[in-house]
């Protein structure tokens, strides 16, 4: 069968990458849940399912925007990338000494894309599921995001809950990513 | 004894002979049935259209049948129910195989998303076969299965990727993995894979078919040309290895040192320059001496040339050593 002999060759597998994936959206999901909950008075269940939602989206996301953009990348960075995900450094090379800055660039464009794509799945979630925590209306919309300090328009509670939310996974994630990485360079 | 028997036959009619014409049997019948007449239709006629029509009826009723099976047995796997995601791999198993086009990497990335199409596609129908909208609920629940179906599929996607990455940069495999986050290595995987042995040992080869049992005078030359022979080395040895992308992360040089009995040591050198969990990279070391045939070699031989040219000899250590870092001493 060709579905066998498509293994033979298999040398590595992503097996830390899926097991450390589940455990931080378990992690992600529950503190995010905790949040919604208590900001948007959302039942226990309801929280769940929100929060579950809008970080397997953004996961599902970000794999895709990696996965589509690798390989467009030039062999410099992309052998970077290889050497961090093989094994866990990037390797001395003229680029190497920007890498640093540009995870943590990347880091904090991550957390600003990911708020709004939680903020904007959130309320499609709760439309499509018939159970609105904002109305429906695409002006008002827009102009929260354009004019969000106009004095005459307040933040929907939502929009902080979701911020809030984000902070707290990102800051538990990172941590987390910390000590993962603390303890394999004592090992 | 006899009793048992019974008993056992019972069992086995009841799974092989239903009740009733309504059963998961009959699926599979109709299944082993087409797949049989599809082979007769093959050997009366060979390949057509007749033969695949019926051949994917097999794969459909065979589909079917399993999954009618697996629901009815209410066979579940974490809670949640199997026969959609059987249903989906063997969809995939039929659909890949006959599109030759595609790849079965792209049978994998489809299978989840297969798999819940079949959850999916019976909500969004009425009995009637009317379009409908599920209930919000099962709305919630049909999003989170996407969801996790997608990210299914990224995670065989990444899978592909890294086999991609180790095709194209195969001396990553000599390397240590431990410290990754992503990835676990297989153990006896490709440790022969480093292209700097091969690239060494060759190399050898090479030197020795230049040099063994030539003149002395030429091998002088050659030494102090040493740096040029050994790219011209490298190239014909790069192209001959088809390492597709990691042939420039690869650099041949060589450190000429005076040894005794008026020889050369070489050191032979493989630097990597790549994705490695040394940081630093690494290079891989051979020790070569060359050196003019002792005399006492030559008066056993017993030459006739009146004033003889020393003949050179070459020996090589057999092992290859790793060292971190790069040499400090690149050039000679």
């Amino acid at each position: 069968m060709p579905v066998f002999t498509l293994f033979d060759q298999t040398a590595v597998l992503p097996l830390k990458g899926i097991i450390f994936q589940t455990v931080l959206l378990l992690v992600a999901i529950v503190l995010e849940a905790i949040v919604l909950r208590q900001r948007l008075k959302l039942g226990f269940q309801p929280s769940i399912r929100y929060a579950a939602t809008i970080n397997l989206l953004t996961v599902v996301l970000g794999w895709t925007v990696f996965l589509a953009i690798e390989p467009l990348l030039s062999n410099a960075v992309r052998t970077q990338i290889i050497s961090y995900v093989m094994f866990g450094n990037f390797y001395a090379s003229p680029l190497s000494g920007n890498l640093n800055v540009a995870v943590v660039i990347a880091g904090l464009i991550t957390f600003f894309l990911t708020f709004w794509v939680k903020v904007i799945a959130l309320e499609w979630l709760t439309w499509s599921v018939g159970t609105p925590i904002v109305q429906r209306d695409a002006t008002s919309n827009v102009s929260r995001f354009r004019y969000r300090r106009s004095p005459t328009q307040t933040t929907s509670p939502h929009v902080l809950a979701v911020l809030q939310a984000n902070a707290l996974s990102f800051s538990a994630v990172l941590a987390l990513l910390l000590l993962r990485y603390g303890l394999s360079q004592r090992l | 004894m006899i009793k048992l028997l019974q008993i056992v036959w019972g069992w086995i009619s009841d799974i092989v002979f239903p009740k009733d014409y309504y059963a998961w049997q009959t699926l599979i019948y109709l299944g082993f049935f087409s797949f049989a007449m599809s082979w007769v239709a093959r050997l009366a006629v060979g390949q057509g259209l007749t033969v695949n029509v019926i051949a994917t009826a097999g794969w459909i009723f065979f589909a079917l049948g399993i999954g009618w099976l697996l629901e009815n047995a209410k066979v579940r796997l974490f809670g949640l129910p199997v026969a959609p995601w059987v249903m989906g791999a063997i969809v995939c198993i039929y659909f890949f195989g006959l599109v030759q086009w595609l790849t079965w990497a792209n049978g994998f990335m489809a299978w989840p998303l297969v798999s819940v199409a079949i959850v999916a596609i019976p909500q969004f129908l009425t009995w009637e076969l009317r379009p409908k909208l599920p209930a919000p609920m099962m709305r919630q629940q049909l999003i989170l299965l996407l969801l996790i179906a997608l990210l299914l599929s990224n995670w065989f996607q990444f899978y592909f990727r890294l086999q991609n990455w180790l095709d194209d940069y195969p001396s990553l495999l000599a390397d240590d993995f431990s410290r990754s986050g992503f990835v676990v290595k297989l153990p006896d995987q490709g440790e022969d894979q480093a292209r700097g042995i091969v690239l060494l040992t060759r190399t050898e080869i090479e030197i020795k078919a230049d040099l063994e049992e030539t003149p002395w005078p030429h091998v002088e030359r050659w030494l102090l040309n040493m740096n040029e022979h050994l790219e011209s080395i490298e190239d014909t040895i790069m192209v001959s290895l088809e390492s597709s992308e990691e042939g420039e992360l690869w650099r041949l040089t060589g450190l000429r040192r005076g040894a005794d009995n008026n020889g050369y040591a070489l050191d032979l050198r493989a630097i990597w320059s790549g994705p490695s969990s040394i940081r630093e990279g690494y290079y891989l070391e051979k020790t070569c001496t060359v050196r003019p045939r002792s005399p006492g070699a030559r008066a056993s031989e017993a030459t006739l040339d009146s004033p003889p040219t020393p003949l050179a000899v070459v020996e090589c250590d057999l092992e290859i050593v790793k060292h971190p870092g790069q040499p400090t001493v690149v050039e000679s």
